[in-house]
């Protein structure tokens, strides 16, 4: 009996002891249950939150404007040869197929950050008040603001590039939940609108931010969000896939718009350039940016994440070695150039019109025709740097300083607009179009109407990655569809370009495929979109 | 001849069931000792052997199915706040591990036969074997929703291996000349038996699913080239109405349409081989002979597939990876009556240019002519000379001379020749997919064994 009762207590020891005794887990982790024990542990997990967004390159390049310029009839994609991102040149050109790598790499660096809010907001919600002596009310609902604010964002990045696509808003750690079917675009922008609707009201005002939190999202950033994403559900291409008419998002987007200027908390800049200048960066007019800074350490690594600064400069920098070496990516059009009013100096702002001793090899630096560079993101306004007027930032040869203007008052003003142009308020649209104009020195106008304001949008934000996404949200500019406005628009191209160019399909080419990768490792066979 | 063994092992890598039970029972009966058979004189050894065991596997990193958070101020983790931004420490979980992952088992049932012989000149093993792996663990990328950074360890679900092995032997000699022959050869059939949660598992160019093997190449069947606009818009014929939306042309890569529905898509995809060799072999021959030794050791496989990934890049753009040198001559070229015409004004003979006798689609043509397919995928089946071995001893009354009681010369010879249909550097790939390894060298090496 006694020797019974040793070997059952020896079975009990190497029942319970070893569990905790063999784990071994990666130095630099904490399990999961024991990290949520102080406020900075938290905010630790909000900051991870904001990285994904930051994310620029894995098995290729994904920033966002590869969609929102390329794509549209702002950019040609530019590179060394048309060969040159192979993927990005099928998406210009109605190729694409679901094996695209491009959309394959954005899809999941949004996912990864919708998991990381996920995961904040499940833990950081379960935190007592007082966990530490900073932990307050407004400390917790400031985190839970932000993974809130950031998980819309994801969602928001997702929907207008795929429609609608899985939801989670928990946390998967068993493969038995890895299936989940396609939710409508009403889903994904209910979610959106919702968690937005959280965070704002749990955010702070900019001006009551510590200096060293600038960048956070803030409640204005919540605002501007949500008066956006209501223009979105009020216009055509995707209203036509919600329950509620049009009125009601006009309604809700001007009365967020009233809140956002009622606020005081943003001033359009009164030099234009500040916004795309290093020194302007978290400025005046900026409501929420995505940051970037140079560091010295950092590579490509295994992608995603190995970096804290941007690849848009060299990438969007020309090839020729006078103004940059870059790698001539997204090249202006032409039918942008002549969008421009001629006296409007955003003309030039926005796009370098190199000077022929500036040019080394025309057959790769002038791509399909376009000779013209992105001069807001090429970072060659900052001669303090080095460089002899084409400034260059000097830490690391490919990672750019410069942070991506995500949302600009300028922009907030002009959605507020739309918003009063849809609810009929013709008045205020005209007020605040020419408030954008006046700032820029031109002269107002008389008549706010839908060709106007798409005029002003698509000068005042060119080039930073919107117009690929209110082209189809508006289905094109003048009420005839958006298949008819990208066919006019390749009208306008060279015949080089145009010879690369295949048709554009109505019903099919507004949105991209789901990857075909994850629609096999998702165990519920998620269905393509249309036509893919 | 009976052993049996029975383990409980608990192990902390598995959080949610730590232990598992493995039992295991072997039986042997020595034939050739009973009674009936002891007299028959030709038979050394007879054995019957039939056993069965199951093992449990955690040789998985520790970890595995436990959720940890990783902080840091860089990769992954930090991103950059304030005025003057500075990096701000971040944390995060880069892969959400699955938590209910369990042991997974290894189960083997195995009948098998020793013999020996004629006083050993024939001499042999045969051996039937049925290995299940219950619960396997496997690295698979989850999801995009779960946000996972990396892949992480999963029970997929359970593979079978069932085979023959079967070696013989045979020693004789034929007055002063002694030889032997051996020679092995294994036929080998893999299948996943059950897959966990339903979903199949995905690899680059491959497949796995209920009753396929393990990895198998998963893809369209090639079929040529497109010789005209036309030939492609009657294959696909539900765009006859829309031609535009067309994405392939004269030039581009013609797959079949499985299901014959005028849409080329995934549905048409399917198992186009694996890369299992049905039957793995390897013999070797020895003789001597007055001094003189000779040994062969030949191996091969056969009735396998190898993906030539390879070749996909060397026929690709050129943008990313060198050309082959025979693509110039064997790119197909067409053009429509629009260039030719072009052509001709500029004083360009277009028909010096055309090659529509090309068997490589145009690289710089539709994305899908790239795409998975069996114009990559090439029988890997080959016969290799592994080893020879020449020597010659000099007669012990030469070198006794020289105090020296042995002496041989020999020459050696390594991957001497390879039969081979495959058109890579190497049909020896660990995986199935050639990417380009570095080929096994030919090595020759001389010597000379002394002993004094």
């Amino acid at each position: 009996m006694k020797r019974n009762l040793l070997w059952l207590a020896c079975l009990v020891i190497a029942l319970t002891g070893c569990r905790d005794y063999l784990t071994e887990i990666e130095p630099g982790t904490t399990l999961l249950n024991d990290f949520f024990t102080s406020t900075a542990a938290a905010e630790q997990n909000v900051t991870g939150c904001y990285v994904p967004l930051m994310w620029e390159y894995n098995n290729t390049y994904l920033s966002e404007w590869f969609i929102g310029d390329i794509v549209s009839d702002d950019a040609l994609k530019g590179g060394g040869s048309t060969t040159d991102m192979a993927d990005a040149y099928d998406m210009e050109n109605w190729r694409t197929t679901s094996r695209n790598t491009l959309l394959l790499d954005f899809y999941r660096a949004q996912y990864m950050g919708i998991a990381r809010c996920n995961l904040a907001i499940k833990y950081i919600s379960q935190m007592e008040i007082s966990t530490d002596s900073i932990f307050t009310p407004t400390m917790k609902d400031r985190l839970l603001g932000e993974a809130h604010f950031l998980r819309a964002y994801y969602y928001f990045r997702l929907v207008r590039v795929y429609a609608g696509v899985p939801i989670t808003t928990d946390v998967i750690d068993d493969s038995e939940r890895w299936g989940i079917d396609r939710s409508s675009v009403e889903q994904v922008y209910t979610l959106i609108l919702d968690d937005l609707t959280k965070a704002n009201s749990m955010l702070q005002l900019r001006s009551t931010m510590k200096a060293e939190d600038l960048g956070r999202a803030t409640k204005g950033a919540a605002q501007a969000m949500l008066l956006k994403v209501n223009l979105y559900m009020a216009s055509p291409y995707w209203n036509k896939q919600l329950t509620q008419d049009p009125a009601t998002y006009y309604a809700a987007a001007k009365q967020w718009g009233d809140s956002i200027i009622a606020s005081g908390e943003y001033t359009l800049c009164s030099n234009y350039e500040d916004n795309f200048s290093l020194a302007g960066e978290n400025g005046q007019e900026s409501v929420f940016e995505i940051q970037y800074m140079e560091v010295p350490w950092g590579d490509y690594g295994e992608g995603f994440g190995f970096t804290a600064g941007s690849y848009s400069q060299i990438l969007m920098r020309s090839r020729s070695s006078l103004i940059g070496g870059g790698w001539g990516f997204n090249h202006p059009t032409q039918n942008l150039y002549d969008e421009f009013e001629p006296t409007d100096i955003r003309r030039d702002v926005t796009i370098l019109n190199p000077a022929d001793s500036l040019i080394e090899t025309p057959s790769v630096e002038i791509y399909l025709g376009s000779r013209y560079l992105n001069n807001k993101y090429g970072m060659y306004r900052d001669p303090a740097d080095q460089g002899g007027g084409f400034g260059k930032w000097s830490l690391h040869a490919t990672r750019g300083p410069l942070n991506n203007r995500q949302i600009r008052y300028a922009d907030v003003l002009l959605m507020y607009a739309e918003a009063a142009l849809g609810a009929g308020d013709e008045a205020t649209a005209r007020s605040y179009i020419n408030k954008v104009r006046t700032r820029v020195g031109l002269s107002e106008i008389a008549l706010a109407d839908d060709a106007a304001l798409r005029h002003e949008r698509r000068v005042e934000l060119a080039m930073e990655g919107h117009r690929w996404f209110d082209l189809v949200r508006w289905e094109g500019v003048d009420g005839k569809g958006l298949k008819a406005h990208m066919d006019a628009y390749k009208a306008t191209e060279t015949p080089d370009a145009q010879s690369h160019m295949q048709e554009f399909v109505a019903g099919k080419h507004e949105i991209f495929p789901i990857p075909q990768e994850e629609i096999q490792l998702n165990p519920t066979q998620m269905k393509q979109n249309n036509g893919y | 001849m009976i052993t049996s063994n029975f383990r409980a092992d608990a192990s902390s890598r598995y959080t949610k069931e730590p232990w598992g039970c493995f039992p295991s029972v072997a039986l042997a009966w020595r034939m050739s000792e009973e009674e009936w058979l002891k007299n028959v004189e030709w038979i050394d050894n007879l054995k019957l052997r039939l056993g069965f065991g199951q093992a449990g596997n955690d040789g998985i990193p520790s970890g595995s199915f436990i959720p940890t958070m990783g902080s840091s101020l860089d990769v992954f983790y930090g991103y950059p706040l304030g005025n003057p931004q500075v990096m701000v420490g971040g944390a995060a979980v880069l892969t959400q591990v699955n938590t209910s992952g369990k042991w997974e088992t290894n189960e083997q049932w195995d009948a098998g036969i020793d013999f020996s012989f004629w006083n050993g000149k024939l001499s042999g093993t045969v051996d039937y074997f049925l290995r299940n792996t219950l619960d396997a663990l496997l690295y698979v990328n989850a999801p995009a929703h779960v946000g996972n950074l990396y892949p992480l360890i999963k029970n997929v679900g359970n593979i079978r291996n069932t085979g023959v092995e079967l070696s013989l032997d045979h020693k004789h000699h034929i007055g002063a000349f002694h030889y032997n022959i051996g020679g092995n050869i294994s036929f080998l059939h893999n299948e996943l038996t059950a897959v966990n949660g339903g979903s199949p598992l995905w690899g680059d160019r491959t497949k796995t699913d209920l009753g396929m093997a393990l990895n198998s190449f998963w893809g369209y069947e090639y079929e040529g080239i497109y010789q005209t606009d036309e030939e492609a818009l009657t294959q696909l014929y539900t765009y006859k109405e829309r031609p535009e939306e067309l994405g392939v042309h004269a030039g581009d890569a013609r797959y079949k349409d499985q299901n014959g529905d005028g849409i080329l898509d995934e549905s048409d995809k399917k198992c186009i081989g694996n890369p299992f060799p049905k039957l793995t072999y390897g013999f070797n021959l020895g003789a001597d002979f007055y001094g003189v030794d000779i040994q062969l050791f030949f191996q091969g496989v056969s009735g396998n597939k190898i993906y030539n990934a390879m070749r996909e890049r060397l026929e690709g753009d050129g943008t990313s990876h060198a050309l082959a040198t025979y693509m110039a001559d064997e790119v197909w070229v067409g053009y429509t009556d629009v260039v030719r015409d072009a052509l001709l004004a500029k004083g360009v003979n277009w028909m010096e240019l055309e090659n529509r006798n090309g068997t490589i689609p145009n690289p710089l043509g539709s994305p899908t002519n790239t795409e998975n397919s069996t114009r990559f995928l090439e029988d890997g089946s080959y016969l290799r000379l592994k080893n020879l071995q020449i020597g010659y001893t000099l007669p012990k009354n030469i070198t006794e001379k020289f105090h020296c009681s042995r002496l041989r010369f020999y020459i050696t010879a390594s991957n001497l020749f390879t039969i081979t249909n495959y058109s890579g550097y190497d049909p020896e790939v660990g995986s199935g997919v050639d990417y380009g390894n570095y080929p096994q060298s030919r090595t020759f090496t001389f010597g000379l064994n002394a002993t004094f």
